[in-house]
């Protein structure tokens, strides 16, 4: 339907026709010619525009950021598969239904026209279900261990489904219009079937041909959401404004621990300018890392984000200066980076390397608990074993850690049962419970020696299948109601709030009357910004006044029985953890217990000095 | 004519592996709900609201599409002018443009500090971040559909009704709303039909500039997308099959208009 005759001949035309008045004439081309300008070219030059605002050496530098090219790469390999499959895709279509007429031909046009008008987000949520690790395909292809999800062939696969109509619907449109009779002729002259192809249809079909192969590529390139949902990759469309610079402080972060050690406080510089920017949980943004698939259109919606802190509204009076110090410390980090880059790797010959991800930004307490069971296994294995830690958001979004660490994406991940309690409701057993008569402590102790250990091994590999070994650490205090504009006075006043929650208490807060969004914590900031929620509970004072949690609610209010008790799971790939040795293992394991007390310690000296220190400020 | 069993052999495996299996699993997958949980799912509030989000919207930019795709078709077959190459092929943008940028580039334009937004937003036209700010990506995106399903039948258009027309003493308005008008109507009907369907399922390019506000600005395709996130699969199916009959309603109406279209067409000589 869109095949355009450009080579139309525009006959003689006769001396006038409707709408050749000179004024008509002109309105409408001015008209025509306003309209493109302001609705089609108006953003491309945006864009233009700001691509070049700062010169053409920044512009340089981003096109060649190996991120940059590494996604080009990525995405000149798919179209490379993509485009010709989805030719001879649409030269076979178009000539079975140009050609014949059989039983069904209007169905299978439309079956192939049907990509067309299918959400892009549909077309990756059902490869989802065909090869996720809950899918049809999923858990038996995992078996023969080919990963589909989260890696190139989804990609593909995605990209293959969206276009596949473009060249078959141009070359069918042309030959039905064009006719037999030609090919007919040759035949009857004695052409084989491949000298026809190769002499008559093709050459008449060659421009079509181009045309559904250029808007095949064009679609391949920019396709966002259905990659989006496959890929495993994209930043939440919530994300905060302030967010690129994670990225930053992360390599920050890496460029320290190179340097020396495993100090969380490499990331100084970082942490303190960025104090109540927005972090948390999920703030993360991905480093560079040449297992993760990011296609342009990905790298470039995280890139807009500096684009887009820029234009959205400044929420906290703050913001321009935190703005300024960001582009600041970007410079910095960005040196720092290649300083990092530049210096000679440690050999890691003999050395096992795990590589873990954590469900917490870099400046979240949590992220420092994280960093201290990574301390203790690193330093009690003496350098054959260890773990590279990553921050949030670095492979993957903190929701779905424990689907990268069960089809290998990553070995090990940092987080709370309450982040899959979407999977299956006993995963509150194992945090997130209200009350069951017990605090935290004596949770663990449960989980230890009440038999909670083999429940979770239950849940976890027999129920759900996962493909995981998990430890918990870290008794958490009973976690307060969180942060309201107005404090709530009674149970009623919870009734129609949007409160943001995880975890069973999503479910009791639902029950209460109150409108319950699931979010990870680097959404948090934003959502409240943009009242997308009302109020909300995190987990600690320490945490919820490091994101800024005190910037955009007022009251703090304590008690509560909706989180008695959680603790981190810390979880491995189970087929990575049994190829380790031993000792390994038992490290693993132990370091767990380890960092139960020193996270206790931390959490019992940071949580009183912020809380106390809140209570002094008023706020 | 040779290669029937090839041509059609090979088309038929290659959609049911890559179009019609994954779209099975996906009822599959909505299929181990119960009905009464799937109804839940698809007619609670946000979902209810998300509809209407994306319905308005889409409704609005195909309304917009409408008169756009007919003036640019009719400038383009009917006049001469310097430049009308360049705005030909300036059409297909949206087709090249990745959907990503042409959301940021449209936020870009449309918010506080942006060019349009400058302007706009002191006369009480907030664009960004609301309904109206949904429309306009949705146009940008669907812009090309109506201009090139319409421009081929303006171009074959027959002088001779209109003269025929005029020889009746119809004035210029008279021809175009009488006589040109109703045989264009089945393209842009088709046209619009089909803009319709990308609005729909349009993502990249609406999130960006949408703000997102469950109830108030947030469209179906976000809300299947947050339910994935979440791990909640079966409401992200549920959202999901949703959306797969509405392209298949629209599929049939385009094809509906279609098929009326071609029977028009092939009594024409």
């Amino acid at each position: 339907v869109i095949a355009v005759e450009h080579d139309s001949a525009r006959r003689a035309a006769p001396a006038r026709r409707a709408g050749d008045g000179p004024v008509v004439r002109r309105v409408l081309i001015g008209a025509a010619l306003v309209l493109t300008l302001v609705l089609l070219v108006a953003p491309i030059l945006v864009i233009l525009a700001r691509a070049f605002s700062g010169g053409i050496g920044p512009y340089a530098a981003n096109v060649l950021h190996p991120e940059t090219l590494h996604a080009v790469r990525l995405t000149l390999l798919t179209v490379a598969v993509v485009l010709p499959v989805n030719l001879l895709f649409g030269l076979a279509a178009a000539w079975a239904i140009t050609r014949f007429r059989f039983r069904g031909r209007r169905l299978l046009l439309t079956l192939v026209e049907l990509p067309f008008s299918i959400s892009p987000i549909v077309a990756g949520t059902v490869y989802l279900f065909l090869y996720g690790s809950q899918g049809l395909f999923g858990p038996w292809l995992a078996e023969q261990g080919v990963r589909v999800m989260f890696s190139f062939p989804a990609i593909v696969l995605v990209s293959l489904f969206v276009t596949s109509p473009f060249v078959a619907r141009e070359l069918v449109t042309l030959m039905q219009a064009q006719g037999s009779e030609e090919e007919e002729a040759a035949l009857t002259l004695g052409a084989s079937g491949l000298q026809l192809f190769w002499r008559v249809t093709l050459p008449n079909v060659r421009w079509a041909l181009l045309y559904g192969a250029i808007l095949c590529t064009a679609r391949t390139i920019g396709e966002f959401g259905a990659v989006s949902v496959v890929s495993g990759n994209v930043r939440g469309p919530d994300q905060h404004p302030a967010a690129p610079d994670r990225a930053a402080l992360q390599r920050l972060q890496r460029a320290g621990r190179v340097r020396g050690g495993d100090d969380p406080d490499a990331a100084g510089a970082g942490d303190g300018g960025g104090q109540g920017v927005g972090g948390g949980e999920g703030a993360g943004m991905r480093d560079r890392n040449p297992f993760t698939l990011r296609p342009p259109g990905i790298v470039l919606a995280r890139r807009s984000r500096i684009t887009e802190a820029e234009t959205m509204v400044d929420t906290t009076g703050a913001a321009g200066a935190r703005r300024r110090f960001l582009k600041g410390a970007t410079v910095t980090v960005a040196g720092a980076a290649a300083g990092a880059v530049a210096m000679p790797n440690v050999s890691r010959a003999q050395t096992a390397v795990l590589k873990m991800q954590g469900a917490w930004g870099a400046k979240d307490v949590f992220n420092d608990m994280a960093l201290e069971y990574v301390e203790r296994v690193n330093k009690m294995a003496g350098g054959r074993l260890k773990i590279e830690y990553l921050i949030a958001g670095a492979v993957v979004k903190p929701f779905s850690l424990q689907d990268a660490v069960n089809d290998g994406v990553l070995d090990a991940g940092h987080h709370v049962t309450a982040y899959w309690y979407g999977k299956h409701k006993a995963a509150s057993f194992f945090g997130t419970s209200p009350c069951w008569g017990w605090n935290a402590a004596q949770g663990l102790a449960w989980i230890h020696k009440g038999g909670g250990k083999e429940l979770y091994r239950e849940l976890v590999q027999d129920v759900l299948k996962l493909n995981i070994v998990g430890f918990f650490a870290m008794p958490m205090p009973t976690q307060p109601l969180g942060w309201f504009k107005k404090a709530p006075a009674t149970p009623d006043d919870m009734r129609g709030l949007k409160y943001r929650t995880v975890g069973l208490a999503a479910d009791v807060m639902q029950a209460v009357g109150a409108r319950v969004a699931q979010l990870p914590g680097g959404e948090i900031l934003p959502a409240m910004e943009r009242g997308v929620i009302d109020a909300f509970e995190f987990n600690n004072p320490t945490s919820d006044r490091r994101f800024g949690a005190q910037d955009v609610a007022k009251s703090y209010v304590m008690s509560s029985y909706h989180q008695a008790t959680e603790f981190f799971e810390i979880m491995f790939n189970k087929t990575k953890f049994d190829s380790l040795p031993e000792e390994h293992k038992a490290i693993l394991e132990y370091a767990a217990e380890a960092a139960n007390t020193s996270n206790y310690a931390l959490a019992m000296d940071n949580y009183s000095n912020d809380l106390s220190g809140s209570r002094a400020r008023g706020r | 004519m040779p290669g029937f069993g090839l041509t059609l052999g090979c088309t038929l495996t290659y959609l049911a592996l890559i179009v019609l299996l994954p779209l099975a699993a996906l009822l599959l997958k909505a299929g181990s709900m119960s009905l009464a949980d799937y109804w839940a799912v698809v007619s609670g509030p946000r979902a209810v609201a998300s509809y209407r989000v994306t319905l308005g919207a889409a409704a609005l930019a195909t309304a917009i599409n409408a008169v756009y795709g007919l003036l640019m078709a009719w400038v383009l077959v009917r006049y001469e002018f310097p430049g009308r190459r360049l705005l030909d092929a300036v059409v297909d943008l949206p087709f090249a443009l990745p959907t990503a940028v042409a959301g940021i580039a449209l936020t870009a334009l449309f918010a506080r500090q942006g060019w349009f937004g400058a302007v706009l937003e002191p006369l009480g036209l907030k664009v960004a971040y609301t309904p109206l700010g949904i429309a306009i990506a949705m146009a940008f995106t669907s812009a090309p559909f109506v201009v090139r399903t319409v421009q081929p039948v303006l171009e074959d258009l027959e002088a001779e009704v209109e003269e025929g027309a005029r020889s009746l003493g119809a004035s210029d308005l008279a021809i175009f709303w009488r006589v040109i008008l109703p045989q264009l109507t089945p393209a842009l009907l088709a046209g619009c039909a089909l803009a319709f369907a990308r609005c729909l399922g349009e993502f990249g390019a609406v999130i960006f500039i949408a703000g997102n506000q469950p109830l108030k600005t947030e469209i179906t395709s976000l809300l299947a997308f947050i339910r994935l996130e979440e791990f909640d699969y079966p409401a992200a199916a549920a959202i999901a099959t949703v959306m797969l009959a509405a392209a298949f309603v629209m599929l049939a109406v385009t094809n509906v208009i279609q098929a009326f279209y071609l029977r028009y067409a092939e009594r024409a000589p």
